[in-house]
């Protein structure tokens, strides 16, 4: 029983974790909460699944259409709304993120009506077995493409000249724009590569659930405290804090009562909060 | 930044102003429903409803020889935006009726609001909504209490003796569904093996299943919506367990199968009509030929509610709303739609049949008429 | 100063013909209602994130605070049992904003905004599972006793009060914690507890404002003080520049007006709320072309 629901609680981990990272990225370059994120996460799972219904795409091309659409999305995001608002400070940039979420939630709504849907056939369900051990597809798939997503954040991060600049830029802007980097362009690359990760998470969390306009926010809001939790703006923080809220919340819906398991992951947040602002693997915040 | 505001504040006075203009000619239908945020699902389809019922009224000739106009409102599923829109629909739009709001929380805020023309709540189950306020409710569904316990005596007649209650923690829907559920099924002489929650908006039920398994049960009790009683389904055949699952109205809805898939298992949950009937079947294929999508629930009560206040326009013989109330509220006032022929009791509420609908291989059809006792 | 003080009076004035005009038909009274108290409960906001800077993303829960203790109150014991609840609800909010954050204002910027944001859904969930305030099936039968007359009286006191506020002492240190808060304290000003101060009166009045829309209303769900909530007053406040009391107010009015004005477009109505308040806001940065709010110093 306790094997079971360790298991439960890691692979729900995963899924926050996956959608984490784009938050922890866009934090870590921009300073930005980007509450926009788990909207574009769902366009990403819209776009696979008009791959999927009006092409016939399996899953790593339809994969790979929502991921440019994202990407696309991103970019567009960034210079219109912002890049625009960066000079007016954080709770600008914060509204600004609030406002393209209602327009991203809404604008799908409008487009594709508000009844759900789902994906057919091959994304959901199916066992793999290993052994005695009966492992559903789809969460092994998020676990397989969460490892993959941080493998290349790191890399990226650690070893592509941008990545640098990403690096230089959430560290210190004006130092980073005096060694000859541009601020605009690292944050922009943040962005679209942080869509294009949302595009990842919606297509894979579509796939496992269904697809509404809404579809975005209970998970991304649980996301989001799992980034804040393990230390936003820190990659490895974002796992560690995904899987740690997917084990916490697992096991309040196990001992406590289940009513109250809907706050679980905003309590431990404020109790984090409280205890280690910075989260449990993230930098001592310089001002 | 001042400027701006002011310039905002005359097309607004002017909006205001003109709203009931342009459209003196028309009989004016009030819709006060969900269409964005969190109930959007629920309010789109009814309102899609709405509008094939006008379409086909307005194509057939029109009701007291004058198009049917729609004043559609959209309340955003808050209560206070429900109770604005509806004392809007009376005040400036003139409509003669309000239909909607098409959830509970709302009704309850436009029952409390004053309005004074009749409100047809399509699909707002709660058994406290008549006692929420004095506007004129006239209510197409029945209450979550008759549910649960039409459905607790069905779990009961089934055979079924030890049920597991699953309820959505925040929908005053699924609690009173299940409040009733439980004390039916006690009476005739159930066992309840336990309470369980889930929050709304909820997509991973594995934790929940992993704690149930610890516990005997041979029925389980899901008054929820059709997108996590999809996802619920899905799970709880993914690992076995193929026990009967007993629901109510809200699981009406062609994407439970699409997000259920194939393998429901037994389901059986109470609804408004019959979905072999082929007056039902004639309704869901003009539906789908209209919106493209297969229709629910909600859709064919928003449908009922529009057919029945042209029914009650019609013997009124005028657009006055005091006069459709006044044939609303005499009670031999009846009306038979694809939900069957029904009355409204001396409070509001309907008194019709309730279906025990399954789906069997993808077939759906009614078993037949559930009871209460 | 005679020049402002004529346009404050000139205000009020208009405000109050407003609510008599208005007093006769139930929409009219209706939309002036949502439009002053939605004014009140963004200068309520205001007075933590104008003036002394802190992002807070729960005063929508602040204001449910405020709703149920008035709700509660008035069906138990009627019209009398309102101004009761009322009092209650703004001792209830100015505790629980005082004492979340005496520990909470510690955080800067963004993390602040993670922890009101936490904290507003804590208090969602318990709105929920309050068992007088009918839980989740909403309160229902809260005698309608709000007036227009009532909303704009207290609109007009609520400005008057922060506009006092601003100027005092007290604001000073506010406003100087809100430039920058190290430089503040370096000048022997006491950050936190005026930080805390501002926060708890900032949800004291939101409160207030709260429990006259329940009154107004009849009905309070705990879905009416959720995220998004919280959302149109952060919106509002940003809109009309944080710390300019009047600008909030009247873009909180501006944005309830909108979505009136928006109403009859259906689901088309949030895409276009969404638009305006992003045009909105590009509009503000272009203008002032330097900070809106401090929450975290741009290099």
């Amino acid at each position: 029983m306790a094997a079971a629901q360790l298991a439960c609680g890691l692979s729900l981990g995963m899924i926050y974790a996956l959608i984490a990272l784009g938050y922890t990225l866009v934090f870590g370059v921009l300073r930005m909460v980007n509450f926009a994120h788990c909207d574009v996460m769902m366009v990403g799972a819209y776009a696979g699944y008009f791959a999927s219904r009006w092409f016939g795409w399996g899953l790593l091309p339809a994969m790979a259409a929502a991921v440019l659409c994202c990407a696309l999305l991103g970019a567009a995001i960034h210079r219109w709304v912002i890049h625009p608002l960066e000079r007016a400070g954080g709770i600008s940039l914060l509204t600004g993120a609030l406002a393209v979420s209602l327009i991203l939630e809404y604008g799908m709504m409008a487009l594709c009506g508000a009844q759900p849907r789902a994906f057919e056939g091959q994304f959901a369900g199916g066992v793999l077995h290993l052994g005695r051990l009966a492992l559903p597809r789809d969460r092994m798939l998020v676990l397989l493409f969460s490892v993959a997503m941080f493998l290349l954040l790191e890399w990226t991060l650690g070893h592509t000249r941008a990545g640098r600049g990403m690096r230089a830029c959430g560290s210190d802007r004006l130092a980073a724009s005096l060694c000859g980097i541009q601020p605009a362009r690292a944050g922009r690359t943040a962005f679209v590569l942080g869509s294009g990760m949302a595009a990842v998470a919606g297509v894979l969390y579509g796939g496992m659930f269904y697809l509404h306009p809404l579809m975005g926010a209970a998970p991304g809001l649980k996301a989001f405290c799992a980034a804040v939790i393990g230390g936003i703006g820190s990659i490895p923080g974002a796992v560690l804090g995904g899987l740690t809220l997917g084990l916490a919340e697992t096991f309040a819906t196990a001992f406590l009562p289940t009513a109250l398991r809907d706050a679980t992951a905003f309590l431990l947040l404020l109790i984090l909060l409280l205890l280690r602002p910075r989260g449990m693997l993230g930098r001592e915040e310089r001002t | 930044m001042r400027k701006g505001q002011r310039l905002l504040i005359l097309p607004l006075l002017m909006l205001m102003l003109c709203g009931g203009c342009g459209r003196s000619d028309a009989v004016i239908l009030g819709l006060d429903l969900e269409l964005s945020g969190k109930h959007a699902l629920y309010g789109t389809a009814c309102a899609d409803g709405v509008r094939l019922a006008v379409e086909e009224k307005n194509a057939a000739g029109g009701l007291l020889g004058r198009p049917v106009a729609l004043a559609e409102m959209d309340n955003r599923s808050l209560g206070s935006e429900a109770a604005l829109a509806a004392l809007r629909l009376e005040g400036l739009e003139r409509a003669s009726a309000v239909i909607g709001p098409s959830t509970s929380g709302t009704a309850k805020a436009v029952a409390g609001s004053g309005v004074a023309l009749p409100v047809i709540v399509p699909t707002a189950t709660a058994d406290d909504l008549m006692a929420a306020g004095e506007a004129p409710i006239f209510r197409l569904c029945y209450t979550d209490r008759t549910q649960g316990r039409v459905m607790g005596s069905f779990g009961r007649a089934l055979g079924l003796s030890r049920a597991m209650v699953i309820t959505e923690s925040s929908s005053d829907y699924a609690r009173g569904a299940s409040d009733a559920f439980i004390e039916r099924f006690g009476e005739m002489g159930g066992e309840i093996a336990g309470q369980l929650f889930y929050p709304s908006g909820e997509s991973d039920f594995h934790p929940l299943i992993t704690r149930m398994r610890a516990e005997r049960f041979d029925c389980i009790f899901l008054p929820g919506y059709y997108g996590e009683a999809g996802l619920f389904l899905r799970q709880l055949r993914a690992w076995g367990i193929e026990v009967p699952v007993l629901g109510c109205d809200s699981f009406d809805s062609p994407a439970i199968e699409t997000i259920g898939g194939r393998a429901l298992g037994a389901i059986y949950f109470s609804n408004h009509c019959d979905p072999a009937d082929p007056a039902v079947e004639a309704f869901a294929g003009r539906f789908q030929a209209r919106f493209g999508y297969a229709p629910n629930a909600y859709a064919i009560l928003g449908y009922e509610a529009a057919r029945l206040s042209f029914q009650a326009i019609e013997r009124a013989g005028s657009d006055d709303p005091a006069a459709v109330r006044a044939v609303l509220e005499d009670p031999d006032f009846y009306y038979e739609g694809l939900t069957g022929g029904m009355r409204f009791d001396g409070e509001g509420n309907a008194v019709k049949r309730v279906w025990i609908n399954t789906i069997d291989e993808g077939a759906r059809y009614a078993l037949g008429e559930g009871r209460e006792d | 100063m005679s020049g402002r003080r004529m346009l404050g009076v000139g205000l009020a004035a208009a405000l109050c013909l407003g609510a008599v005009w208005t007093a006769g038909d139930r929409y009219a009274a209706g939309v002036f209602c949502r439009l002053t108290l939605a004014a009140a409960a963004a200068v309520g906001l205001d007075l933590t994130l104008g003036l002394t800077g802190q992002i807070s993303l729960c005063h929508g829960a602040f204001m449910g605070l405020g709703a149920y203790a008035a709700g509660i109150f008035a069906v138990r014991y009627g019209p009398a049992g309102l101004c009761m609840g009322l009092l209650c609800g703004m001792g209830l909010a100015a505790l629980t904003a005082g004492g979340t954050g005496w520990f909470v204002l510690s955080l800067h910027g963004d993390y602040l905004a993670v922890a009101t944001l936490g904290l507003g859904e804590v208090l969602r969930v318990v709105f929920e599972n309050l068992p007088a305030g009918g839980g989740v099936r909403g309160l229902t039968g809260i005698p309608r006793t709000t007036g227009p007359l009532f909303c704009a009286l207290l609109l007009v006191g609520v400005l008057l009060l922060a506009f006092r506020l601003k100027r005092s002492r007290w604001g000073r240190f506010a406003a100087a914690i809100g430039a920058d808060e190290r430089a503040a304290l370096a000048c022997g000003i006491p950050a936190h507890p005026v930080k805390v101060a501002a926060f708890a009166l900032s949800a004291a009045v939101t409160a207030l404002a709260g429990g006259l829309w329940a009154g107004m209303i009849g009905f309070i769900a705990p879905s009416d003080f959720a995220f998004t909530r919280s959302i149109d007053l952060l919106a509002a406040v940003v809109a009309g520049g944080p710390g300019h009391i009047l600008g909030p107010a009247l873009a909180a009015a501006g944005i309830e007006g909108l979505h009136i004005l928006f109403q009859p477009l259906g689901r088309w109505q949030m895409l276009l709320y969404g638009v305006a308040l992003v045009l909105l806001l590009r509009f503000r940065a272009g203008r002032r072309g330097h900070g809106v709010g401090r929450a975290h110093p741009q290099k």
